[in-house]
């Protein structure tokens, strides 16, 4: 029956994971048992909707079963502490890896001050990525909570499962807080990373190709940050909901077309670039980059109007 | 008679002795809902969404022990009273029938 499975997920989504299986598993049998009991083999939804009203709300439910309300909505916490797990080994892997680069290109590196470096950096980056993606979730929990504590609660207002369409992707929305914790955290830290690749492969031989000019590179910086911000939070939006929203969509439709035009921007600044103008190097980078943004605006947009 | 305080009161009475009653039904296996309708039947009114939960903390606690039954058409979890749970619900007991004799002697030295 449709509004016990919107039920017992919307029960799921604010248990802890390890419990959550079987709590569900045992709860569907529970109500099924009462509802057969009372009802027999009907169908009824109405009468369903008796049963969970006696049951109680979703989140009256989970706090029976030890989750707590607190600031951050009992829905999104797991997702809250496995963000900040992300988030904490990105930048200690992004740390790690700048400083592997330092020791490896650069001579006479003190290989203590650079592991203190990591440790120090690690630290200090956990500790405020820490407060900015706890004043996410609080803000998430505040404006966009779905809790339902309240006496008046109806299971006819329960949210409707996740169509195809509508999907999550868990590993890609992880993956996607990874790339932009580290790139944010790296190329500010150690923005020099840039031109290592081509550095290297111009002592190869590949003298043709250009390098990055670090003080265009820096104000541009300000702009790819702001972007790798909201490609955070996007994704913490994304786990938390556990489902592409229509506003959701529309965000990253947003998202993608602000990327083409800053990527567009900076292919097309000549001024970024030192030495030859040809294509080999980040001008090819950015301009695959901005092909490729391009085809998910349409893709986006196209999905966007299948869920109209 | 503020009849929501009286209702609070009772409410926080039955669920002092809630966990000595699940203990004391649970010497055979039962699935949440048959001993949801054990306790009625026994005239024990109690609200499920407090039983099953409590069900879990006691297995969690080591004073029951549970298995799912997957031979119906639907899987139910079956709880039963542990060792440990019959030697805690012995103390329990004993410490039920103190209070209640307590209790009748207070009230028999005020009647």
């Amino acid at each position: 029956m449709k509004i016990l499975d919107q039920y017992l997920y919307a029960v799921g989504r604010q248990l802890k994971r390890d419990e959550k299986e079987d709590i569900i598993k045992e709860l569907h049998s529970t109500i099924l048992d009462n509802f057969e009991d009372r009802y027999g083999k009907s169908e009824e939804e109405e009468a369903m909707i008796l049963i969970l009203k006696e049951f109680g709300s979703p989140s009256s439910i989970a706090k029976e079963y030890g989750v707590s309300r607190n600031v951050i909505s009992p829905a999104y916490v797991n997702i809250y502490f496995m963000v900040l797990k992300i988030v904490s080994l990105a930048l200690l892997g992004s740390f790690t890896i700048a400083a592997f680069i330092k020791i490896v290109t650069e001579d006479n590196v003190d290989l203590i001050l650079q592991l203190v470096n990591i440790v120090g950096n690690s630290f200090s980056g956990i500790l405020s990525s820490v407060g900015s993606v706890t004043i996410v979730f609080i803000v998430i929990s505040k404006y966009w909570s779905d809790l339902d504590f309240e006496d008046e609660w109806d299971p006819k207002h329960l949210e409707s499962l996740p169509t195809e369409n509508e999907k999550v992707s868990f590993f890609w929305s992880c993956f996607g807080i990874v790339l932009s914790v580290v790139f944010l955290f790296g190329f500010n830290y150690y923005p020099e990373m840039i031109n290592i690749p081509i550095s290297a492969l111009k002592e190869q031989g590949f003298e043709k190709m250009h390098l990055i000019n670090m003080t265009q590179f820096r104000g541009y910086l300000v702009y790819l940050n702001i972007l790798w911000i909201i490609n955070i939070i996007h994704s913490i939006l994304v786990l938390v909901k556990m489902k592409v929203t229509k506003s959701l969509r529309l965000m990253t439709i947003v998202e993608d077309l602000a990327s083409v035009g800053l990527f567009y921007i900076m292919f097309k600044d000549v001024s970024l670039y030192i030495g030859s103008m040809n294509l080999m190097g980040f001008r090819a980078f950015f301009l695959l980059f901005v092909f490729i943004q391009s085809i998910e605006v349409l893709s986006e947009s196209i999905k966007l109007l299948v869920h109209e | 008679m503020n009849k929501k305080k009286l209702d609070n009161i009772l409410q926080e009475l039955r669920r002092g002795t809630l966990v000595m009653v699940v203990l004391i039904n649970l010497n055979k296996p039962e699935y949440g809902y048959s001993l949801v309708t054990k306790l009625q039947d026994a005239g024990i009114a109690i609200e499920q969404n407090t039983l099953y939960p409590l069900l879990r903390r006691l297995e969690k606690d080591g004073l029951l022990e549970s298995s799912w039954d997957t031979s119906e058409s639907r899987p139910r979890k079956y709880y039963v009273i542990s060792d440990d749970g019959k030697e805690m619900l012995k103390i329990i007991l004993k410490e039920w029938n103190r209070s209640n004799a307590s209790i009748n002697k207070m009230l028999e030295e005020e009647g």
